[in-house]
């Protein structure tokens, strides 16, 4: 009896051993994320989360973005711009097909911009196509698109994620089910847990080397932690608790990535409220703040110092940080003179991410230093986007910008920061019509250096993209040029 | 002479009375000092200082990821808790206490079926949770904590006051003093509050020392005290993902909690055996 028990043990852990390494062999990654998207359709809403599944991976463009944030060919393998900058004709790459099977054509593009572009779009950046006159399908694999006035950037505006290709005849599910033309195709969504998708077999480009990916929302950084630790969770891009990035760089089996990403930390200031109104609070706030005490206490030393709303990592940056530096007593003197009423209370309201919490007390200690009256409130994202994005009902808050090159917004008056200036939105409209890259930078650096004097916001650092990912995975984005987790070129190492 | 009747006294007190009441009393003299005085300003932060391990010449218990001093955090927490579970136990018992003899006083008639199947429904609600909606509602602050976990309380010693001063209605020193021409609320004041007031003493320190932990809660999640100040459900949220590098900066204010709550509790249990030993003879 014993030894039939002991043998069917014996027998049970033989099957249990060859099951575990047939699904150990390294062709699927578990990728951890903080936040759960609303839906997948990348062209219908402004939620990051959307594009970290589908860019790349499940949608493609006419052009993409690369990890260096370059950009690349995609659906289009080549394109001509005319002389006077108005006609670009993109030749498109054979053999593309939907993963429903229906061939990808210029009408097809055609239909996915028009889409994007038309009155009823709810496309979250429509900017990008604003400059489109018409567009017109020359054959199926050629396409021509007009444009109102010479944009400098249209190549990079179409390798948004904001402006993927799709079908009109499966468009309406994309929210639930989306149909792309991308190396994965969708799987399952298990609704709070997890997307799934699989390798697309009939993919019109190079192969991806997995054949699985999951995505796995996880919001609390303790239990991110222990997902990691655990193994369940193969890569976590943006791992949500910096200070935690220490232990895993001790452990050999994890490497710590840590590159730069498009998102300005800012101190958001409302321009039209009282008493920030006045330049001269703003840069009296300019001036109280102490960027490295909050780099470090907030991210643990992730980030680097921004003196504007511009990447540094861009060729274009200006340093500007000596502009605003942390001198308390010429900020004490600020106030002062300005007549701030030290009984008006200056209300700090703070989404939830840890960079805005954490580095909010930081701030709150350093302004109550030189006499400013903050309170502090902690509000949940839809709180937050309803009293300070759309209400414009505070004095200060914090919250990372991480859309590329988006230093435009400040051209925008109804904008939650209420910068009204003229003259900023010449230099915003003279950018646009530019397309020589000297010009472009002139203007570049015109718009950077007016926004820093004007001190609109309090410019604190740029994020820092600090993630983790298992030791054998290759291929991983170090940097985050758009909101994306590529992984057309992850592959498991031997 | 007075001297030593006192000395006896102490001694024939219920053990866990004087146990609690010092541990309790310790909590609450720390809470106190914290207002006039901590070794550290906790409103200044100090990123240089971060992280110091306890045991430091400076920083006793150590101090946190801002570089605040723990110990000053702690004593700081101390007094926003009992604050908070002071006033809300007060809210009930002021709330409760009355709602409670008009039902016992009214026991016949319908104002005494309104009030308790009022409370029922209160009960009905699971308390910690509406105490997040309420806050979540009118905003974090102390004083909406303090109402959040108030108003639970009321039905608590509504119900208690009544089952207590029932019986007492039925005596009769009651109908004595009804026929001598007291109102109701003589009667209740001068001869119901002081015969149910020992059950009453009692629920208090259950009723506060539940406070203290639906404080922490609120906090833990983000609602209660807010920063500057501190609370130590907020230090234990904070500390959550430094537990495994930094393990003072949550065993701190998790150990002042279950410390308080159950000092708390053992002067209740203590009171209980000191006023009313009928009481803990019955039980056992």
């Amino acid at each position: 009896m014993i030894k039939l028990l002991t043998k069917s043990i014996a027998v049970f852990v033989v099957v249990i051993l060859s099951i575990a390494k047939t699904t150990a062999a390294e062709k699927s990654i578990t990728i951890g994320m903080q936040l759960e998207p609303p839906n997948l359709n990348p062209t219908g809403g402004a939620a990051a989360a959307i594009d970290e599944i589908v860019y790349a991976n499940l949608f493609e463009g006419l052009t993409r973005f690369e990890s260096d944030g370059s950009v690349a060919p995609s659906l289009a393998k080549s394109w001509t711009i005319s002389s006077d900058n108005l006609t670009y004709v993109f030749n498109l790459n054979e053999n593309i097909t939907f993963h429903d099977g229906l061939p990808m054509t210029a009408g097809d593009v055609k239909f996915s911009l028009d889409r994007a572009r038309s009155e009823e779009s709810t496309n979250a950046q429509k900017i990008l196509f604003k400059d489109i006159d018409n567009i017109a399908v020359i054959d199926d694999l050629t396409i021509q698109v007009k444009l109102t006035r010479p944009n400098g950037s249209f190549i990079s505006n179409m390798a948004w994620g904001d402006a993927i290709i799709v079908s009109e005849k499966s468009i309406s599910k994309a929210e639930i089910a989306p149909i792309g033309t991308g190396p994965f195709k969708f799987s399952k969504w298990v609704k709070g847990d997890r997307v799934e998708l699989v390798k697309n077999e009939s993919y019109w480009g190079p192969q991806v080397s997995l054949d699985k990916a999951v995505f796995k929302f996880i919001s609390d950084p303790t239990a991110a932690f222990a997902a990691v630790m655990a193994g369940d969770i193969d890569a976590f891009p943006v791992f949500p608790a910096p200070e935690n990035l220490s232990q895993f760089e001790a452990d050999p089996r994890f490497t710590v990535i840590v590159g730069s990403t498009e998102g300005e930390t800012i101190l958001s200031t409302n321009n039209k409220k009282p008493p920030f109104d006045k330049l001269q609070m703003r840069k009296a706030l300019a001036h109280a703040i102490n960027r490295q005490e909050i780099i470090d206490g907030a991210m643990f030393g992730f980030g680097t110092p921004i003196g504007t709303h511009f990447a540094p990592h861009n060729p274009n940056y200006l340093d500007l940080t000596s502009q605003s530096e942390y001198n308390p007593k010429l900020s004490k003197k600020l106030i002062k003179e300005s007549g701030y009423n030290p009984d008006t209370i200056i209300s700090l309201k703070l989404p939830p991410p840890s960079y805005a919490r954490r580095g909010g007390e930081i701030i709150a200690s350093q302004l109550r230093n030189v006499g400013l009256n903050v309170e502090i409130s902690n509000l949940e994202w839809a709180q937050w986007l309803e009293q300070v994005f759309k209400g414009k009902d505070y004095n200060l808050t914090i919250v990372s910008h991480t859309e590329p090159a988006d230093i435009n917004i400040y051209a925008r008056p109804d904008y939650y920061f209420q910068y009204d200036r003229e003259d900023f939105r010449d230099i915003i409209t003279k950018l646009n019509l530019a397309t020589d890259p000297k010009i472009r930078t002139k203007y570049l650096h015109a718009a950077q250096r007016q926004i820093s004097l004007d001190y609109v916001n309090g410019f604190l650092f740029q994020l820092a993209k600090t993630g983790v990912a298992n030791a054998k995975i290759r291929g991983l984005w170090k940097n985050s040029p758009t909101q994306a987790n590529d992984l057309t070129d992850v592959s498991w190492a031997e | 002479m007075n001297n030593s009747k006192f000395i006896t006294n102490f001694t024939q007190l219920p053990p866990n009375l004087y146990i609690g009441l010092i541990i309790a009393g310790f909590v609450f003299a720390v809470g106190l000092i914290s207002i006039i005085w901590t070794p550290h300003d906790i409103t200044v932060l100090n990123i240089q200082e971060k992280l110091k391990p306890p045991g430091n010449k400076l920083y006793f218990f150590g101090t946190d990821h801002f570089g605040r001093d723990i110990l000053s955090m702690l004593m700081i927490g101390a007094k926003t808790s009992l604050l908070v579970a002071s006033c809300a136990t007060f809210l009930g018992i002021i709330l409760g206490v009355p709602l409670g003899l008009l039902a016992a006083s009214r026991s016949e008639d319908l104002v005494d079926d309104i009030i308790m199947r009022g409370n029922d429904l209160i009960f009905a609600f699971p308390a910690i949770i509406i105490a997040i909606l309420i806050t979540a509602i009118l905003g974090p602050s102390i004083e909406n904590t303090i109402i959040a976990i108030g108003i639970f309380n009321i039905p608590v010693f509504a119900r208690i006051t009544r089952g207590a001063a029932l019986p007492i209605f039925t005596l009769d020193f009651i109908m004595a003093a009804r026929a001598c021409g007291k109102n109701s609320f003589q009667i209740c004041s001068e001869h119901v509050l002081p015969n149910i007031a020992s059950i009453l003493i009692v629920q208090t320190t259950i009723q506060i020392s539940l406070g203290i932990l639906a404080e922490s809660g609120l906090s833990y999640v983000g609602l209660g005290t807010q920063p500057p100040m501190a609370s130590w459900g907020r230090m234990l949220a904070d500390s959550q993902t430094m537990i495994s590098f930094a393990p003072h900066l949550a065993l701190a204010p998790g150990i002042a909690i279950i410390v308080t709550v159950l000092s708390i509790n053992i002067l209740g249990d203590g009171l209980r055996d000191y006023l009313d030993p009928k009481l803990k003879k019955n039980l056992s």
